[in-house]
């Protein structure tokens, strides 16, 4: 699971380039999206869910459940391990 | 009606950001000039810039300080020229879908990969609703956009516009186009000059722009246009990419014997490279001299009131011409 973490963490930091980010920068429960944390926005979620479905083959279905599955890179870790 | 340059800001391969004229001239052994990067950071905020290629870096920094020099918050118009656009992200997005089989692209690079993101950026990040263009036409799209920002003044829909010209070489490109016929005897290269052109007065004035699309110039009859002679010339800057550059020989010819500006080897090739020019003759005539390493005929000129810039490539050709005006 640690791993899984480490491993989202450098990819959504590729991806996004989070040009000030190092993966140490980044805490499991940190909020993603808002005004705390990584404050990502609506397209950097559009990058993720890509990111999701080329890296791990996993969709998201269901709209609705983006939010909760995206709040923070533990829910990520957790939703691509329920889904393997 | 007499038209201003308030301000000029150029980022290319050699050290012009911010800058006067440099006195010493970068080498370059790369097979291609790429642009020295300014800190980007101290115009746009890090959360923007992640998402900018080169290409919307430079020329978004570039024209933050052109208006910043102007002291301008929000031009009347953004108007811009760019020969390949944003080509960066447009073939990363097009690997994507190859590579992918049509699944999955990545939405920053599609999103960021028309031509007209930098201008649409500007606009977005100075809360610019004004008019907003971008002009693509291979060696001509900088003229393009500098003669629509002319006539839009002309038209009085404006006192204060935002012209300027970006390009950027990625070496799927370079390994595309350097065999070209065109290309040869070039290096290639990238870079982006912005201008304040305004109704305002200023030190320098734009006396006017011109395309032409024939194959020889007559520069009598193109100088004659603009009322001029070529004893009103004080220096030229031609676009020749090196010695070895046949293309300007009736140029250089019939302006022998007047100082003579070059810039291409320095910089490279690229669609809106006569951008870069016209910056290097808007501080010419601020400054009143130029480093003797940018002359080509080693001619010095003694004054610098009138510069007449001319770029060619095959039948794309244009003139621009400067003068200084005392404020």
């Amino acid at each position: 699971m640690s791993e899984l973490k480490e491993a989202l963490k450098e990819q959504i930091i590729q991806q996004l380039n989070l040009e000030d980010f190092e993966p140490g920068d980044i805490k499991d429960n940190d909020l993603l999206f808002g005004n705390e944390g990584l404050a990502l926005d609506s397209i950097d979620a559009l990058e993720i869910i890509v990111l999701l479905e080329k890296e791990y083959g996993i969709k998201i279905s269901d709209p609705k459940q983006g939010k909760e599955i995206m709040t923070s890179i533990q829910t990520l870790a957790d939703f691509i391990e329920s889904n393997k | 009606m007499n038209l201003y340059i308030r301000s000029a800001e150029c980022i290319c391969a050699q050290p012009t950001f911010g800058n006067k004229l440099p006195n010493e001239l970068r080498e370059n052994n790369d097979d291609f000039y790429s642009c020295i990067q300014p800190d980007y950071k101290k115009y746009i905020s890090s959360n923007i810039l992640r998402r900018m290629s080169p290409i919307i870096r430079n020329g978004v920094t570039c024209s933050l300080s052109a208006l910043t020099q102007a002291e301008i918050n929000i031009p009347d118009a953004i108007i811009i020229g760019t020969a390949l656009g944003c080509i960066k992200d447009t073939t990363s997005f097009l690997s994507q879908l190859i590579n992918d089989k049509e699944e999955l692209p990545n939405p920053t690079s599609f999103i960021q990969s028309t031509h007209n993101t930098i201008a649409g950026q500007l606009a977005v990040l100075l809360s610019c609703k004004s008019y907003n263009f971008t002009f693509s036409q291979m060696h001509n799209s900088f003229e393009c956009a500098l003669l629509d920002a002319t006539l839009l003044l002309k038209e009085m829909k404006g006192k204060n516009v935002l012209v300027g010209g970006v390009d950027e070489l990625i070496p799927v490109v370079f390994n595309m186009i350097k065999n070209y016929d065109c290309y040869s005897n070039s290096k290639l290269g990238e870079g982006a000059g912005f201008f304040v052109l305004s109704t305002e007065k200023s030190a320098v004035c734009l006396d006017g722009v011109k395309i032409i699309n024939n194959c020889e110039v007559d520069f009598d009859k193109e100088l004659n246009h603009f009322s001029l002679s070529k004893n009103d010339i004080d220096m030229v800057i031609g676009g020749n990419t090196s010695d070895a550059d046949n293309s300007y020989n009736s140029f250089s010819n019939y302006f022998e014997n007047i100082p003579y500006v070059w810039y291409k080897p320095f910089v490279g090739e690229f669609g809106t490279v006569s951008s870069i020019a016209l910056w290097i003759g808007v501080k010419a005539i601020e400054e009143q001299s130029v480093p003797l390493c940018w002359f080509r005929n080693g001619i010095m000129p003694t004054s610098i009131r009138r510069i007449l810039i001319y770029n060619k490539k095959g039948t794309e050709q244009s003139i621009m011409l400067i003068s200084r005006k005392k404020l």
